[in-house]
């Protein structure tokens, strides 16, 4: 038998290497070598001046110089606001709005797709409208407050209208994903569990409580891990709304990150925030995760 | 009693729907809106929802910047390059994945996993000071391997799913019939699997049209995209509402009329098969 490059190729144990080579060449080039440079990266010390030269190793002085840093622990604090407020109400009216869509009425596939559109649209963009709407002298909340005789709000102004804006905005972008992953998981739930409590007399309190929560627990997961690791990296939303002010409060973690490296060019010191960024949220994903698996072996 | 519950119950429904449906599409029809009203009705208050319209907006972000064109191209042609790529790369590695065991497939799998959860704003500053290195800052170059990193997971799991769900009977049946696994792959499974690949693409089209934040770090001057573009609409001295509504629109609707094409596979996209169903 002739033994040849094509032969090798061909010979069942080697195909799934040779399909997957390209991907793994690329995954680890393009994405392993940064991680390990932004580690090296993190560890040095490489300030404007001496841009040329090669960045200096200095250890952990980075890291140590974060537990200091008043701006960055302001910055962790409102982060972590945001995404405890904001995820808690996506995920509620996610599911108030999936039980209404999870019913029959006409009209009902057409709805569906229009909740698909908000996904679609650039965080940038969504950040742009908010700003034009929360305008204090021509946006159209303020407007819409003085038709019902509210007065204005000064809602990119004043703290804590700033903070309650981006959260308001995060709401909007993220509650139509939660939405339509909570309806595919209330449509995975098989209608005779339903007839058979109804059988036995459950009302539409009860089943929601015994049945469908319960059933519910693994999308809800889900949707809580997405929009938790999405609110802790966001950037978008402090950038196009409020550039992170006023006064710096509310520059979320990954706006600092950005602000350190590309403002003050401080980029080591920005890697480091990076990291922490990508620790907190391995974190928050393993914990998720274990919360998951636990689920699915019951 | 019962039924009037129920009458009050169903209309509530309808009421909290067309509340939500309000809410969240009132932004977007707002932005198309407001893209087509002069400038100085922009400032309006209370804002004029009868006005006359007009395509100023329109002609000065096209024509008025001299890097509207490039920036609509590099957009494109960056988006198109990196979803075929990611598209080839991707199916090629899920089909692996999907009908073969081999040593190393687990950890692949867990790896293609893993970085699906890494990217982000977290990254920009490694991947910024990397690129820096090899030259490749301000390149399109560099920006297609950037957004193709971030892509081939998504790309591999997505075409892993679908590649379970086709059934062996018709690979197998070329094989028997002479064909090699290549073959079988390319010609057989493949084609078969358009309807994911396409949904695939277009989330891979979707996501490196609207990249912002990468695009504004590594891209250049020479390789500016549409949303660098729209944002440089924005200084610390103003804002320039016409032209950012303008072109914000032109960012939005192609992308709404692609998604509307995907919707049906777009959750199980973003759950990653994560819900059963």
């Amino acid at each position: 038998m002739k033994i040849s490059l094509s032969y090798f190729m061909n010979r069942r144990s080697f195909v799934p290497y040779v399909l997957t080579s390209p991907l793994v060449l690329l995954l680890f080039f393009i994405t392993l070598v940064p991680v390990l440079y932004s580690i090296f990266l993190s560890l040095s010390y490489w300030p404007l001046e001496k841009l040329r030269e090669a960045p200096k190793f200095i250890g952990f002085d980075n890291y140590f110089r974060m537990l200091h840093d008043q701006r960055l622990i302001s910055s962790l604090k409102f982060t972590f606001i945001f995404t405890m407020t904001s995820v808690p109400i996506e995920i509620i009216i996610g599911l108030l709005v999936a039980l209404i869509l999870n019913t029959n009425f006409p009209g009902r596939k057409l709805v569906r797709s229009i909740f698909v559109l908000p996904l679609a649209v650039s965080m940038l963009v969504t950040g742009l409208i908010w700003r034009y709407i929360f305008n204090y002298d021509y946006g159209l909340l303020n407007f819409l407050l003085g038709v019902f005789h509210v007065a204005p709000v000064p809602w990119l102004i004043q703290s804590p209208w700033p903070q309650i804006s981006l959260i308001l905005a995060e709401v909007w972008i993220q509650m139509p994903f939660c939405a339509l992953v909570l309806l595919a998981g209330l449509q995975s739930i098989p209608e005779e569990l339903y007839e058979s409590a109804k059988l036995e007399g459950a009302g539409g309190a009860k089943i929601l409580r015994f049945i469908t929560l319960p059933l519910l627990k693994p999308p809800i997961l889900v949707v809580s891990l997405i929009t938790v690791t999405n609110a802790i990296r966001s950037f978008e939303l402090a950038y196009s709304i409020t550039g992170g002010g006023p006064m710096q409060s509310t520059e979320t973690f990954s706006f600092l990150a950005y602000q350190v490296g590309f403002r003050y060019f401080d980029l080591p010191y920005a890697a480091s925030i990076s990291w922490f960024i990508l620790a907190i949220n391995l974190l928050v994903s393993l914990i998720f995760m274990k919360k998951m698996y636990v689920v699915e072996e019951r | 009693m019962k039924a009037i519950l129920r009458q009050f119950f169903f209309v509530a429904k309808y009421l909290i729907l067309f509340a939500f449906i309000l809410f969240s599409l009132f932004p977007i029809a707002w932005l198309v809106v407001t893209s087509f009203k002069p400038e100085s009705d922009f400032f309006s208050f209370p804002p004029s929802f009868i006005f006359h319209p007009t395509l100023e907006n329109y002609r000065r972000a096209i024509f008025g910047s001299p890097t509207f064109f490039p920036s609509l191209m590099h957009s494109f042609v960056l988006a198109v390059t990196v979803t075929l790529f990611s598209v080839l790369v991707g199916s090629a590695a899920g089909y692996a994945l999907a009908r073969f065991r081999f040593k190393g497939a687990k950890t692949l799998g867990v790896l293609i996993l893993l970085s699906r959860l890494v990217p982000g704003a977290v990254m920009v500053i490694p991947y910024f000071a990397l690129l820096r290195t090899l030259g490749l800052t301000g390149s399109m170059l560099g920006l297609t391997m950037t957004y193709t990193s971030f892509a081939l997971g998504f790309c591999s799991w997505m075409m892993y799913g679908f590649f379970l769900e086709l059934p062996r009977e018709l690979e197998e049946a070329a094989l028997i019939d002479g064909a090699s696994y290549y073959g079988a792959f390319w010609r057989i499974a493949f084609p078969l699997a358009i309807p994911g690949i396409t949904a695939t693409g277009i989330l891979v089209f979707i996501s490196s049209w609207n990249e912002f934040l990468y695009a504004l770090i590594i891209g250049g001057a020479k390789t500016r995209t549409l949303p660098v573009e729209l944002a440089s609409n924005i200084t610390d001295r103003s804002v320039n509402w016409g032209n950012l509504f303008a072109i914000a629109t032109i960012m939005v609707v192609p992308i709404f009329i692609l998604t509307i094409s995907v919707q049906r596979n777009l959750v199980r996209g973003l759950t990653a098969g994560a819900v059963k169903g």
